[in-house]
């Protein structure tokens, strides 16, 4: 198996690049890694909450990284209460920090951080032995798999009208993750060589879909943009599709996965 | 007239607050804590304010996703913000966040993610106290408002329409006893626009009437008094986009809700404002 990866991201209109709150992972990506076994994660941090993009980071980094999960990709309770560990840890630091460099929390903070900061998170595992994948997900960051020029899976959602505005999310701290262990969907199946993977946040997931339902060929195009990799027409793309309104102005964030 | 545009920094949207601060707001509503109306008042426009900063919280900031006015009448008619903000009409949310009049801090307590209990800090910003002193001039306010919004407008055509919240005891003294008065200066108030649809009316009742609390009635029935069946007819009809934000909390809502809340917390009509994604465990 030999992977050929790529990965595109864009802030929402409006904001600069250290305002993105979506994560890829690995950052930076490999273009042609060689693994048995090869582990890769999207996320979108709530633009509702304080931190929201460090902990995008933090989940699709240690979802990764996650040894008991190497294998088959899942989320599960011992990578949550992992994950959840380390936010606390970092969240003190964080505090700390601000208070050393003369800025100590504001009142409008607390709440937030009370509340602790929210993500999707989507990973995939592309497994050497026996062809297989296995994906894992919460919340609406989507999975594609295409061949040829047709697209087998659409995952977790199949429907441009399954998006809304408030998804289960995964959140940092532990007593907001009720019911988030029994909303994650799993899905495996068989690559072969010729395939393509691409994992997006849901506003470029939502155009996706849409434009497949209009009978459209959607991968094509992201096909062109990643074969155009690293010039900059991605971004002019997506900003051109905002302007005509055919994506909503949110963080992009789109990785190719090209299996020779 | 969707109330579809995206509120964002370069395209911000705006709140204008209108608070009934005249004498008959020293009344007490609740015979049991002596509460004034004009406490309630002072309450109900501090946790507006606190809300909808915190709706705009980020990392070492607020987003400048609102302008906000704060206009009082009692005595007198105007800006009612004091200190740095004192005698403007409209402000960034931001400057609102960095500038109360005072921090108050009261402890609370929480869930410590183990089955127990924790006492927690908790600072309340304090923007204006209770004020109770002189007539009515409600439709003074009216067309003030009205003032602000046009300029307001003017330059921001295409902006998320601005929300005017009034916090009343409904007992206008400036109609000159001309019952059509009021809801006129509504009306021409609701007619302003911009191309994403009509400037929104919220009315926040006060009485000493008593009774249940009222929330996002759709009929005049069930409502305590003339005072609280005014303000009804005065208040928006909840546009689509609210609709479905309430039901998602759980109001029971029609076609004919209007934007109107009697002796209760107006803070739910932050919580449906639309700036981002906001995860359902967050319910």
């Amino acid at each position: 198996m030999r992977v050929s990866a790529h990965a595109f991201w864009l802030p929402k209109d409006g904001n600069l690049d250290e305002e993105y709150e979506d994560a890829f992972q690995p950052n930076p990506i490999e273009a042609e890694p060689a693994a048995p076994c090869l582990r890769y994660a999207i996320a979108d941090g709530s633009s509702e909450g304080l931190l929201s993009g460090e902990w995008a980071r933090m989940v699709t980094r240690t979802w990764c990284a996650n040894p008991s999960t190497r294998q088959l990709a899942d989320i599960d309770a011992a990578w949550l209460e992992t994950v959840c560990a380390e936010w606390s840890g970092w969240l003190e630091s964080y505090r700390r920090g601000r208070e050393e460099r003369g800025r100590p929390l504001r009142w409008y903070e607390e709440p937030g951080l009370e509340r602790g900061a929210f993500s999707t998170l989507l990973g995939i595992t592309l497994a050497h032995g026996g062809a297989r994948w296995y994906a894992a997900a919460v919340g609406d960051s989507c999975l594609f798999q295409i061949r040829g020029d047709e697209m087998m899976v659409a995952f977790p959602l199949q429907r441009a009208a399954d998006f809304t505005n408030s998804p289960l999310l995964i959140g940092s701290r532990r007593e907001r993750n009720r019911g988030v262990l029994e909303s994650v969907r799993r899905i495996s199946g068989e690559w072969q060589g010729g395939d393509r993977f691409y994992l997006a946040t849901d506003a470029l997931a939502a155009w996706f879909l849409r434009e497949a339902e209009a009978g459209g060929s959607p991968w094509r195009q992201l096909r062109e943009l990643a074969a155009a990799h690293p010039n900059p027409s991605f971004d002019e793309w997506v900003r051109a599709l905002r302007q005509a309104g055919h994506l909503r102005n949110d963080d992009v964030t789109l990785i190719e996965l090209s299996i020779t | 007239m969707a109330y579809t545009a995206e509120v964002s920094r370069t395209n911000p949207s705006c709140f204008l607050f209108l608070i009934d601060q005249s004498g008959s707001m020293q009344d007490i509503m609740d015979p049991a804590t002596k509460r004034t109306k004009a406490q309630f008042v002072a309450d109900a426009i501090n946790r507006l304010l606190q809300n909808l900063v915190i709706r705009c919280a980020k990392a070492e900031g607020v987003r400048d996703y609102y302008h906000v006015g704060v206009i009082g009448y009692g005595a007198q008619v105007g800006p009612a913000f004091g200190g740095k903000l004192a005698g403007q009409e409209l402000i960034p949310i931001g400057q609102v966040a960095d500038t109360p009049a005072r921090i108050d801090e009261r402890a609370k307590k929480v869930d410590d993610g183990a089955g127990g209990l924790v006492d927690q800090k908790i600072r309340f910003p304090i923007w204006f106290e209770p004020v109770a002193n002189g007539g009515t001039p409600m439709c003074e306010a009216f067309t003030g408002a009205a003032r602000i919004l046009r300029g307001w407008l003017g330059q921001h055509p295409d902006s998320f329409p601005p929300i005017v919240v009034n916090i009343t005891d409904g007992e206008a003294t400036d109609t000159g006893n001309d019952p059509d008065r009021l809801p006129g200066l509504a009306q021409s108030l609701k007619q302003l626009t911009t191309s994403d649809g009509e400037v929104l009316l919220f009315n926040l009742h006060v009485s000493s009437h008593g009774g249940s609390p009222i929330e996002f009635p759709d009929a005049e029935a069930g409502l305590p008094d003339q005072y609280a069946r005014l303000l009804f007819g005065m208040s928006s009809l909840l546009p689509e986009y609210l609709q479905r934000a309430a039901r998602q909390e759980e109001y029971r809502i029609t076609a004919d809700t209007r934007g109107f809340i009697y002796n209760a917390d107006m803070v739910a009509v932050i919580r449906f404002l639309d700036i981002g994604t906001r995860p359902s465990n967050l319910r």
